[in-house]
């Protein structure tokens, strides 16, 4: 527990200075786009998305437009935060199916410039009040195995296999869901496959079996777009729901309380960042560890729909404290694409690989398949 | 059978099975619904600060609610069941106009029109239920290519629409000069290409449908004839208004000010033609905003009374004049002449012979007493005096000179079937035994062809004319002290009492419906266009 205050206080120290620094070496970089209202931005609004949008932002009474698709409501914080102002740039200029929504949303590409699509996408977020939910833009690519700092609606398998003698292939399904604009809850479900037999034989048998179950919550305790910065803090507990004896499980509870951190950098890089312990219960079973863990990537967008593909590394360390094992280091290339126009469904792949202790432990392949599901259903918008 | 059905295909331009469509592909969409347009055009606000929506309007309009017209449904049914075995044909026919987006789309591909399958509307489900229930939609008329405009071949639903290009890049046809920018708004959303041109403000854009042969049927459901059922374009043709005005001119007037067509990105266009189609039916849209449930109606009711109030207003105030021009006494007789001219650019009443007008006259005396009355509205729809309304075998005549109560001078058509029996059914009718309708300006009745004729006794009486008819009431007033009060109201009604009572020789759902409904509201099915008073000594 006075642990878990250490870090605590070492994260809200880190979530103020990290930003800053990070600001200041930049040199004030315009990280993201101006989120002002101007007086062009609600002029060209009313002239242009009024007429089905609504003067309020609402939306325009079905007997007004005519037709029945729901029109999105650009009060609620919950839904006109969360996406980017890239994306909602990209429906105004290409239309509806630019994010696989209607195409009765027309394409307003050669009518208004850049600037006055910017403008008027800002000027929408003014529709919105609640200023707690943080903005999309700070919702980074999700990383193989750093934890980011964005609170998310989301399904995820995720499936992970070491060429390792003998071979265990890991997999989680992880649901994740926002409550509110700060937090996130999380069911954590892992299982998997792993070759059970005996170095007395050649013959492999695999056998399946559940891990240890975990829930998880996540707090944003800071955020913010004019700095690019978020902060959060979060705690995962496992149940000893696995079996240890099929290498699924460590036989004890286990606490991770962890501080993660999100940060845009110009020219659509990205940096990510997490901190915390592994406690387990019974130390027998396992040892006290510390971790951290480093993300640097970057975004780009390909064709008129802009679909972004976002290559990352990340750099894991980990020690643990009781025992002399030094301290592992991993690097983890990888790419996240999207799969579908809406670009709620994504695919990450990479391949986690040790740096030192290569005769012990051998590289991870990892992939991951992301539902984003408040966007959409999985069939929807491809 | 076979006569009627080769008839009907010929003037619908269906060939059913003709080796060009047999060939190729089935024809894709075609059309798209108004929702894709009504969001862009409405919200539009004109210069004086009225709400001029061309979506609102054009929802609230007949045009909106041809299928859903319970009148036409009911008037389909009938002749249905009356021509069992041309059933099919019948509404191959009548969808054409009044499901027109349906009914081309299955024309292109080979196929009969339908009218039932895609009923109630209420209860739309398939994309050609919807096509059929937007009836005179939007991408019907802007889609109409200027190809025989105007020629007798576009006649009866003879409209030529582009069947090679796909959705996305289809033409939309409008008056205006659209750029890039907003014609890829446009495009994107509705999936057509706004397209300048000026054909879609000319007369035989509407002469299209407004021109409207029906085929007689024997009961053997052989076609035997041919009865012009409505021609107004071909009246204006033969009007003074052919040289100056369009259709549009009257029924989508223009606005004085420059007004955006869109509310998005909307420029100040010059000569906005409002989309309101004022015609002559004040009526239907009262039903259908009273029974706007049953028959699945989206326009809302304010929209709908708007519609009816406006339609009212105009007819009132541009349709006809009445006047009392000469009004004496004479020993035991009282002298009354009533002159009428028709304002507008067709015949008063045109188009559906459902429609007519009337002169209603009243005399009082010193006391108030009425001494005399003619035509006089009944709170059923029917008028006092006219032989039709009592007996449907009968008419009323055209007149010269009233002498009596029993004598009522109404303006309508009067149709006739191959033995002569008055009838109303348009698959029965042959010719007109009777059309008097008002004259336009410039009209020589003696030089016109037979399919805009004067029928009856109107074609001898000299003082009717281009715009114009004269009555003389003579009558006797010798138990009367005078002086006397005339009053003159010319009295017009979209759908006579006789029209709406004749469905009844046929038993079906759709006809029960429309008789109800006309009976719980026939006190509302007439207007007084034009009134006169005078004294007399």
């Amino acid at each position: 527990m006075i642990r878990h205050d250490e870090a605590n206080q070492a994260a809200l120290r880190t979530s103020r200075i990290l930003p800053a620094l990070l600001v200041f070496l930049l040199g004030g970089a315009n990280l993201c786009p101006a989120a002002a209202e101007t007086p062009s931005g609600r002029d060209l609004y009313r002239q242009n998305c009024m007429a089905c949008h609504g003067v309020d932002g609402t939306g325009a009474p079905a007997s007004m437009v005519g037709f029945d698709v729901p029109l999105p409501d650009f009060t609620d914080s919950s839904f006109a935060s969360r996406e980017t102002a890239g994306d909602w740039v990209v429906v105004a200029r290409e239309g509806g199916p630019a994010r696989g929504f209607s195409e009765i949303m027309p394409a307003f590409g050669d009518a208004l410039t850049e600037t006055e699509l910017l403008a008027i996408v800002n000027y929408v977020h003014t529709f919105y009040t609640d200023k707690r939910w943080a903005r999309g833009e700070l919702n980074l690519p999700r990383a193989l195995v750093t934890t980011k700092a964005f609170p998310e609606d989301e399904l995820v398998l995720s499936t992970g296999y070491r060429h390792e003698d003998p071979g265990k292939l890991s997999n989680k399904v992880i649901y994740e869901r926002r409550l509110g604009p700060h937090n996130q809850v999380e069911l954590i479900v892992p299982f998997g496959w792993a070759d059970q037999s005996s170095a007395a034989t050649n013959d492999t048998d695999w056998q399946s079996s559940i891990g240890d179950v975990g829930l998880a919550f996540k707090r944003v305790m800071f955020h913010s777009l004019e700095t690019g910065s978020i902060v959060s803090l979060g705690a995962e507990v496992f149940a000893p729901t696995g079996d240890k004896d099929r290498r699924f499980g460590s036989d004890t509870t286990v606490f991770e309380p962890y501080l993660a951190y999100g940060q845009l950098l110009p020219l659509e890089c990205f940096f990510q960042a997490q901190t915390g312990f592994i406690v387990p219960c019974d130390s027998q079973e396992r040892e006290d560890e510390v971790f951290w863990r480093g993300v640097l990537g970057h975004s780009f967008f390909t064709g008129a729909y802009e679909r972004a593909w976002s290559p990352m590394v990340e750099i894991l360390g980990s020690k643990k404290f009781t025992s002399r094992v030094r301290t592992q280091w991993d690097i983890v290339p990888q790419i996240q694409i999207n799969l579908n126009t809406r670009q709620h469904v994504r695919l990450g792949v990479g391949a986690r690989i040790p740096l030192n202790d290569k005769d012990t432990r051998k590289p991870e392949y990892i992939v991951y398949l992301l539902w984003d599901w408040f966007d959409g259903g999985f069939f929807e918008g491809w | 059978m076979v006569q009627w059905f080769a008839l009907a295909i010929l003037a619908l331009n269906v060939s059913p099975t003709s080796p060009t469509q047999a060939a190729r592909e089935p024809v894709g969409e075609l059309f798209m619904t108004s929702d894709r347009c009504l969001a862009c055009h409405n919200g539009i606000i004109s210069a004086a600060g009225h709400d001029v929506s061309i979506g609102a309007n054009w929802q609230a309009s007949m045009m909106a609610h041809a299928s859903r017209d319970p009148y036409w449904q009911a008037a389909v049914r009938r002749e249905c069941l009356e021509h069992p075995t041309a059933a099919a044909a019948i509404q191959n026919e009548c969808s054409a106009c009044h499901m027109p987006m349906s009914r081309y789309h299955a024309k292109a591909n080979g196929k009969l029109g339908v009218v039932f399958d895609h009923l109630p509307i209420a209860r739309a489900q398939t994309p050609a239920d919807h096509m059929a229930a937007d009836a005179v939609s939007c991408t019907l008329c802007h889609q109409i290519t200027p190809e025989h405009m105007g020629e007798k071949e576009s006649f009866t639903a003879g409209f030529v629409i582009d069947l090679e290009k796909p959705l996305g890049e289809r033409a939309a046809y409008g008056p205006f000069d659209v750029d890039k920018g907003r014609t890829r708004v446009m495009q994107s959303s509705s999936l057509f290409v706004p397209t300048e041109t000026t054909h879609v403000q000319d007369s035989a854009l509407c002469a299209s449908c407004h021109t409207l042969y029906t085929h007689t049927l024997d009961e053997q459901g052989e076609a035997v004839g041919q009865l012009p059922e409505q021609v107004p374009y071909l009246e204006w043709q033969h009007s003074a208004y052919n040289d100056t005005q369009h259709c549009q001119d009257c029924h989508m007037p223009e606005l004085p000010d420059p007004t955006p067509v869109s509310s998005v990105l909307g420029q100040a266009r010059e000569n906005f033609s409002q989309h309101a189609f004022r015609g002559g039916n004040f009526f239907m849209p009262k039903i259908l905003s009273r029974y706007r449930a049953e028959l699945g109606v989206q326009a809302l009711p304010q929209d709908l009374d708007r519609t009816s109030r406006a339609t009212k207003d105009h007819l009132m105030s541009k349709s006809a004049r009445i006047a009392i021009q000469a009004a004496r006494r004479e020993g035991e007789t009282l002298t009354v002449q009533i002159d009428l001219t028709n304002l507008a650019g067709h015949k008063l009443p045109t188009a559906y012979p459902s429609r007519r007008a009337w002169i209603a006259l009243r005399v009082t005396d010193a006391r108030g007493r009425t001494v005399f009355a003619s035509g006089a509205l009944q709170a059923d729809g029917s008028i006092t005096g006219n032989d039709n309304d009592e007996d449907a075998t009968r008419f009323e005549p055209h007149y010269q000179e009233i002498t009596s109560s029993e004598q009522v001078q109404i303006y309508e058509a009067i149709m006739v079937d191959p033995q002569d029996r008055v009838t109303t059914s348009l698959l029965a009718a042959i010719r007109y035994a009777k059309d008097n309708r008002l004259l336009p300006r410039g009209f020589d009745k003696a030089q016109v062809p037979n399919d805009v004729a004067v029928h009856g006794r109107a074609a001898d009486d000299d003082d009717f004319k281009a715009a114009q008819d004269s009555v003389v009431y003579r009558l006797d007033v010798a138990d009367a002290q005078g002086p006397f009060g005339i009053r003159a109201e010319l009295y017009y009604q979209p759908i006579a009492y006789r029209w709406a009572h004749n469905l009844k020789q046929q038993d079906a759902a759709e006809i029960e419906r429309f008789v109800n409904y006309y009976n719980a509201m026939s006190q509302e099915s007439a207007v007084v266009l034009a009134a006169a008073e005078r004294t007399a000594p």
